[in-house]
């Protein structure tokens, strides 16, 4: 497969024969395998399937054939969560679980697991225990994910747009170097197109039901909300427990996501039915047809994808009319208080002092519209008090911009990737390009992604890959000697800051 | 060093900065490499207790600012949030004072290294970022101005270059009669219409040297290279017959300058001779050419049969008539009795010169009577 980022085999590199295990965990999928490669050998769902067996022995379920076919007692649970590890012992099962399968061992082979860079200390002092000495892997080294996504697109300084499950996050890198302060994030991504697109259904009194429900199917067009679908239920003996059916659901929302979102460049209003115009006249062609798993096809016109697409630029036309279940509060971006570890200490000293940088971004991240003016560098706006305004796509990357040194802006601005796999939307880009232009009329704004949807979806595992590859990267692994003579304090800090 | 040595040393640079913060910005700045992005990015030094006392009883500040969130301005908190600017400022000063001080330590001190940290002004580069920041957030209309702007001074340019070089080529174009001749004869009517008519010469004259047609150099038609080089060369004796002819002057010697030209052109030219030429020349004198008849066409010989008296030269109506007069002066008819080749040719060369009198008796009329004009015009003078 042809790809923008083909490494060769490590050899070339210079790089001894050791053959280095990538390990990318994410909120939807956790990719593994081995460097060199241009893309993950195996990609799991970052879910797990408990079961309670007869013996009240709990085991876990790994893999998308397990956790998609229904089984009796079992729950299924999420290992991480906005892209950080939070069931340390469901992870520590499910990547072993999958080196297995690839036959990795540990005591030869160094691994690389990627971080988001809003990783808590604890979680990496618990990454460095768990993997060096639970594990036994003879070295280990943590990368933040935009540093991956940037090698991974060839470029050194960049701003990384990543529009993922849980989370979109901007981060600016520079020279390798991603600026943890500097980035922004809001959780209207992947996970909240999921929500609208089942308050749709559910307005539609259409109800998802997983495929393993179904024993036969007739295709049945959706007309009305009385409209039934025709299948034929399977029946179980044992009572089903509700994640499995919501983990299922995703699968539905996946594919809906894929087949029939698109962006448009233009926010349009719902498209008003034409008084005169019959309703049998509505042209056939602008609606597509969604296959349910129960043989239901729902349909969906222009308008009503875009709509759901857009939300992604801006957030506040959703939430103003209808709340989105779970999405109440609107965010605006400030994703390393709510998220990330704010409070966290990076180095030995206790820092108290975050909370009064809290005020000033805040007030950067108010709602700045269209004309810009001359900002100073720390632009104090003079209300201590937070816009509650939603971020979309594009105001969370020109905030970054506008943030950002003026030295490095130029430079940002002409090197903007997106990536992660809800980017895939089509005219997302496109969109984005429009609305970035038109607010940075002077500068040379270029996006970046690439076309290749594997490479697309996987980039950061793939830059992981070359990384870990690199001859001139095999001084920066952490040996278990290190670990153990340095300490994990030490390490955090400096190393993996 | 620790931190009795700081302060005494380098404290004055910056009274702001506590000797533990320095040290945590150089090793920061080692780190990092001095990529000032990520130092600012990562910069996350906690002052400690006792120097915040220190700064509050120094700057007598109420609040402890760490604690409240309802602050707007910077300038109120003890511990003020460093920007890049003041990181540089500190890293540079203190490092230029510490390399200037070591002074025998048999380590060459870099003086353009010195010299370049001390030339970092802070209130300097927060202006130059000013300006950047206004420079990357014009409006559309500066923008959308601006290059309507370049794009008219372009044009200016383009004009002003188009205008230096038709001046040029006029002042060339004036320059070709010479000036240093008198130009008096030029100012009449008459000497106008010559001035055009030698400059239509020379105009042609110059075109026939670069439109010259090349005879095609490949292909069924092309010449063989001897054949070219002799028309080469028969071009260039032309050119210069012409330069000569001009060089005469006025067009009453032409003829003169003519005859000359063609002998030189005779002498200068290596005409391929055929052998019989060359032996007969050899072997006969002058005398005896002339006695059997021999004579060496150098001008162009028409073809067929003619009479030689059907040639005689003529001229225009006016200029003949006056011809006639002269010849009834000087007692000689038109028709000549005898028209041998000799006597051609001696008529003809008489013919030429009366019509050169003519023309010149004309031209000494004309210019005498504008001189008569002019000394009227002037009262007698």
């Amino acid at each position: 497969m042809a790809s923008s980022s083909s490494t060769a085999a490590p050899q070339v590199y210079g790089a001894d024969e050791v053959n280095a295990v990538v390990l990318d965990p994410g909120s939807f999928s956790t990719s593994v395998g081995y460097a060199g490669y241009d893309c993950p050998s195996m990609v799991f769902p970052s879910h797990y399937g408990e079961v309670v067996d007869g013996k009240g022995e709990k085991k876990r379920l790994f893999n998308d054939s397990f956790l998609h076919t229904s089984r009796e007692n079992m729950k299924i649970k999420p290992i991480l969560k906005n892209n950080i590890i939070i069931d340390w012992d469901g992870a520590v099962d499910q990547y072993n679980y999958m080196f297995k399968q690839m036959g990795v061992n540990p005591e030869d082979q160094p691994l690389m697991l990627t971080e988001s860079t809003m990783n808590s200390y604890k979680n990496k002092e618990k990454a460095l225990e768990v993997f060096l000495e639970q594990e036994n892997y003879c070295a280990f080294y943590a990368v933040k994910q935009p540093t991956c996504v940037a090698f991974a697109h060839g470029k050194a300084t960049c701003l990384v747009v990543d529009i993922g499950h849980d989370l979109i996050t901007v981060t600016p890198v520079v020279d390798g170097f991603c600026l943890r302060n500097q980035v922004i994030g809001t959780n209207y991504a992947g996970a909240f197109l999921d929500q609208q697109l089942k308050q749709f259904l559910e307005d539609k009194n259409i109800d998802i039901v997983p495929q393993y429900r179904v024993k036969s199917k007739n295709t049945m067009y959706w007309e009305n909300k009385e409209s039934k679908p025709q299948f034929e239920t399977k029946h179980y003996d044992y009572k089903i427990d509700n994640s499995v059916d919501e983990f299922s659901k995703l699968r539905v929302f996946q594919e809906m996501k894929e087949t029939v979102l698109s962006c448009s460049l233009d926010d349009q209003a719902e498209k008003v039915p034409d008084a005169d115009k019959d309703k049998m006249d509505v042209d056939y062609d602008e609606q597509r047809y969604f296959e349910l798993p129960n043989g239901l096809n729902v349909p969906f016109t222009d308008a009503e994808a875009n709509k759901i697409a857009n939300s992604l630029f801006r957030p506040s036309d959703v939430l103003g009319n209808g709340i989105v279940k779970g999405w109440e509060e609107p965010h605006i971006g400030n994703i390393i208080e709510t998220i990330g570890t704010a409070d966290d200490k990076s180095s030995k000293l206790y820092v108290p002092l975050r909370r009064t940088k809290r005020p000033e971004e805040e007030e950067k991240e108010k709602d700045k519209d269209s004309n810009v003016d001359a900002k100073a560098s720390n632009g104090a706006d003079g209300s201590g008090k937070v816009k509650s305004e939603p971020c979309g796509l594009t105001k969370l990357v020109q905030t970054v911009l506008e943030r950002i040194d003026i030295d490095w802006k130029p430079q940002l601005a002409n090197n903007i990737i997106v990536t992660g796999s809800t980017s895939l939307i089509p005219e997302l880009n496109k969109r984005l390009y429009e609305e970035l232009s038109i607010l940075n009329p002077s500068m040379k704004i270029r996006i970046q992604s690439v076309g290749n949807t594997v490479e697309r979806k996987y980039s950061t595992w793939i830059g992981g890959s070359i990384l870990a590859s690199l001859g001139t990267f095999h001084q920066l692994w952490v040996s278990q000697a290190e670990y153990k003579e340095i300490g994990a304090d030490r390490l955090i800090v400096n190393r993996f800051r | 060093m620790d931190s009795n040595d700081y302060n005494k040393l380098l404290k004055d640079i910056n009274p702001d900065w506590s000797y533990k913060e320095t040290k945590y910005l150089f090793d920061l700045a080692k780190r990092y490499d001095l990529r000032w992005a990520v130092i600012i990015d990562s910069y996350e030094y906690v002052p400690d207790e006792d120097e915040i006392k220190v700064k509050k009883e120094d700057e007598d500040k109420v609040d402890d600012k760490e604690k409240s969130k309802d602050d707007e301005k910077k300038e109120t908190k003890t511990y003020t949030p460093r920007t890049v600017e003041d990181l540089k400022d500190q890293l540079y000063k203190v490092s230029s004072k510490l390399l200037n001080s070591k002074q025998d330590d048999g380590v060459v001190k870099d003086v353009a290294l010195i010299k370049a940290l001390d030339s970092f002004d802070k209130n300097k580069e927060i202006e130059r970022k000013k300006y950047l920041n206004r420079l990357l957030h014009r409006a559309p209309t500066e923008i959308a101005e601006e290059e309507s702007l370049v794009i008219e001074a372009r044009k200016f340019e383009l004009a002003a270059k188009k205008m230096l070089m038709e001046r040029a080529q006029l002042l060339q174009l004036l320059d070709s009669p010479q000036s240093s001749a008198p130009i008096h004869q030029f100012l009449t009517s008459s000497g106008l219409t010559q001035l055009y008519n030698t400059l239509m010469t020379v105009d042609k004259s110059k075109k026939r040297k670069t439109e010259a047609p090349v005879a095609p150099q490949l292909g069924p038609n092309a010449i063989p290279y001897t054949q070219q080089l002799a028309k080469q060369q028969a071009a260039q004796q032309q050119a210069q017959a012409h330069k000569q002819q001009q060089q005469g002057g006025s067009a009453a010697n032409s003829h003169h300058n003519d005859k000359k030209s063609q002998k030189q052109q005779h002498q200068q030219q290596q005409k391929p001779q055929s052998e019989i030429l060359k032996l007969l020349q050899s072997r006969l004198t002058p005398e005896e050419m002339e006695v059997y008849g021999i004579k060496f066409h150098e001008e162009k010989v028409q073809a067929g049969v003619y009479l030689r008296s059907q040639k005689i030269v003529t001229f225009k109506p006016a200029v003949q008539s006056k011809v006639v007069e002269i010849l009834n002066e000087l007692g000689i008819s038109m028709r000549l009795t005898m028209p041998t080749g000799a006597v051609c040719s001696k008529f003809d060369k008489l013919m030429h010169r009366i019509a050169s009198l003519v023309d010149l008796k004309k031209q000494t009329d004309k210019i005498e009577a504008e001189v008569t004009l002019m000394k009227r015009q002037k009262g007698l003078l």
